[in-house]
């Protein structure tokens, strides 16, 4: 039944803004909102700060995700090292990156780079926690095989590990993506156009100085479709692909 | 008289500073015997195994592979667990067999590893499985896997821990007359823990009984119908038939230890 709740929502809302009870600049028609999301992605405008936001997503992400493995690494040195990884991760995680926001302009200014260090920081610490969780649940007996068998370092590595971890840190990347992708986006409003155009972001911000409601409307659609678009159909496969293989069963 | 493959001379261990296991523990295994180890819970039977391996050492005395102090692990020595996570889930079964051979001291060449890995598990009936992953296996299969790797590495000694717990009743059987098979063949010596009487008698070559400590000669050795003093089972392969009036009264004798 799920599948209906789309089109009510949209029958529901479409009356609304017919019945005149509410003023069109909150509740515009959805007929409005189709023409301005046409008129701004034939434009080219729309279409080109959505893929300039999903490239810096992708790079934050990716950055994020390498420096995480390398804290996973020097966690992986000794005790101390484990437990000074540990704590950096307990004190940083939490912070917003909205919180970051007045510091990162002191450092970096407005500009992409600013934009970036937001977006690792909202991808580094759920890519690294979830590795470290599929470290600590890699099956001991892993670990006695190897040893058994006097497997080389390299061997290990390749072999076990990565593909022991592989599924955890593929779930962190989900969540790092998704807290990108809102930090990005609060990034772009706060500090303004970021590359040529700006992002999706700096869309929505323009749209609503310019009182443009139904672009409002039609850039939160698109940040929507993007968010599904890349969970549902670039890690939900991933992940599905990745539980088969394993002989896990798909969440 | 040929040097004994594992010699444990007067050995003493135990996990926490207090708590003994083992205590002046001397025994040895003659190459090619069928040593099934039985006793009480907690009695240091996989304790045993697992300083055999290489994986604990001794507080006290000394244990000897082959003449040599055991300082590490070594895959001349295999340890075998239950059927859990023995197979790494994300690689085939052919993949998995030859993994150490291709990246352990044999430094094989993926083709050669592969050719060994599939000769190894066709002899353990699994020619017709080499794409498999392990998770479209019955827990047997797995187990058979487990074992054709070991022997593929080239292990001398088998160290078996209740390998076979988690089976079926007909899995088991067939299980053991696989492992009692290729142990032959390849004339590896085993070492196999258990809890159950009639596993051991029907596999082994002699059993080790092993006694709580504190008990004096914490080790008894029981030989079995059919076998050479030094254990070596001459029975070419195949299991001992559990109805003869010798195997019922060792059962007895083993069960009469156990609940003494």
């Amino acid at each position: 039944m799920s599948f209906l709740l789309i089109p009510v929502l949209a029958v529901g809302w479409q009356l609304l803004a017919m019945s005149g009870t509410v003023s069109p600049l909150l509740v515009p028609g959805l007929d409005a909102i189709i023409a301005a999301l046409w008129r701004d992605l034939s434009h080219g405008t729309l279409s080109y700060q959505l893929l300039f936001s999903l490239g810096l997503v992708g790079a934050g992400t990716l950055l994020g995700a390498c420096i995480a493995v390398i804290l996973a690494v020097v966690a992986s040195l000794g005790r101390e090292a484990l437990r000074s990884v540990r704590l950096l991760t307990a004190l940083l995680h939490p912070l917003p990156g909205i919180a970051l926001l007045p510091l990162v302009v002191l450092w970096a200014g407005t500009g992409t780079p600013a934009v970036l260090l937001v977006m690792i920081h909202a991808a580094l610490w759920p890519v690294y926690l979830n590795l470290q969780t599929g470290l600590d649940e890699m099956p001991q007996r892993y670990r006695e095989m190897t040893r058994n068998w006097q497997l080389r370092r390299a061997g290990i590595l390749l072999h076990v590990i990565v593909p022991a971890v592989f599924p955890s840190f593929l779930s962190g990347l989900r969540t790092a993506w998704a807290r990108s992708w809102r930090a990005l986006i609060a990034a772009e409003m706060v500090f303004g156009a970021a590359g040529h155009f700006g992002g999706i972001g700096w869309y929505l911000f323009e749209r609503r100085v310019y009182m443009d409601t139904p672009g409002l409307y039609a850039g939160l659609f698109m940040v929507m479709a993007a968010g599904v678009l890349m969970d549902a159909l670039l890690f939900g496969s991933l992940e599905r692909i990745t539980a088969r293989r394993w002989g896990r069963e798909a969440r | 008289m040929t040097r004994p493959i594992l010699e444990f001379s007067d050995v003493g261990f135990g996990y926490g500073d207090q708590d003994q296991v083992l205590r002046g523990c001397s025994v040895s295994l003659e190459r090619g015997s069928f040593v099934v180890l039985l006793g009480p819970s907690g009695c240091g039977k996989s304790t045993m195994l697992r300083l055999a391996a290489g994986f604990l050492h001794p507080r006290s005395g000394s244990i000897l592979f082959d003449g040599q102090a055991i300082h590490a692990p070594d895959r001349r020595r295999m340890l075998i667990f239950q059927e859990q996570d023995q197979l790494f889930p994300w690689s085939r079964l052919l993949a998995n067999t030859a993994l150490p051979l291709m990246w352990g001291p044999d430094h094989c060449q993926r083709s050669e590893a592969e050719d060994r890995a599939r000769v190894a598990l066709a002899q353990a009936g699994l020619a017709g499985n080499l794409n498999d992953f392990p998770h479209q296996l019955s827990g047997g299969m797995k187990q058979r896997a487990v074992l054709a790797r070991a022997l593929a590495v080239g292990a001398e000694l088998l160290l078996l821990d209740e390998p076979f717990a988690s089976l079926d009743a007909f899995s088991r059987e067939s299980l053991q007359e696989t492992l009692v098979g290729a142990c032959a063949r390849h004339g590896s010596t085993v070492l196999f823990v258990t809890h159950d009487i009639h596993e051991a008698v029907r596999i082994g070559g002699e059993i080790w009984f092993l006694h709580r400590v504190g008990q004096s000669g914490q080790v008894e050795r029981i030989p079995l119908p059919g076998t050479s003093p030094q254990g070596v089972s001459p029975r070419g392969g195949s299991l001992r038939d559990l109805d003869t009036p010798e195997a019922i009264a060792i059962v007895k004798s083993i069960r009469d230890r156990l609940t003494r």
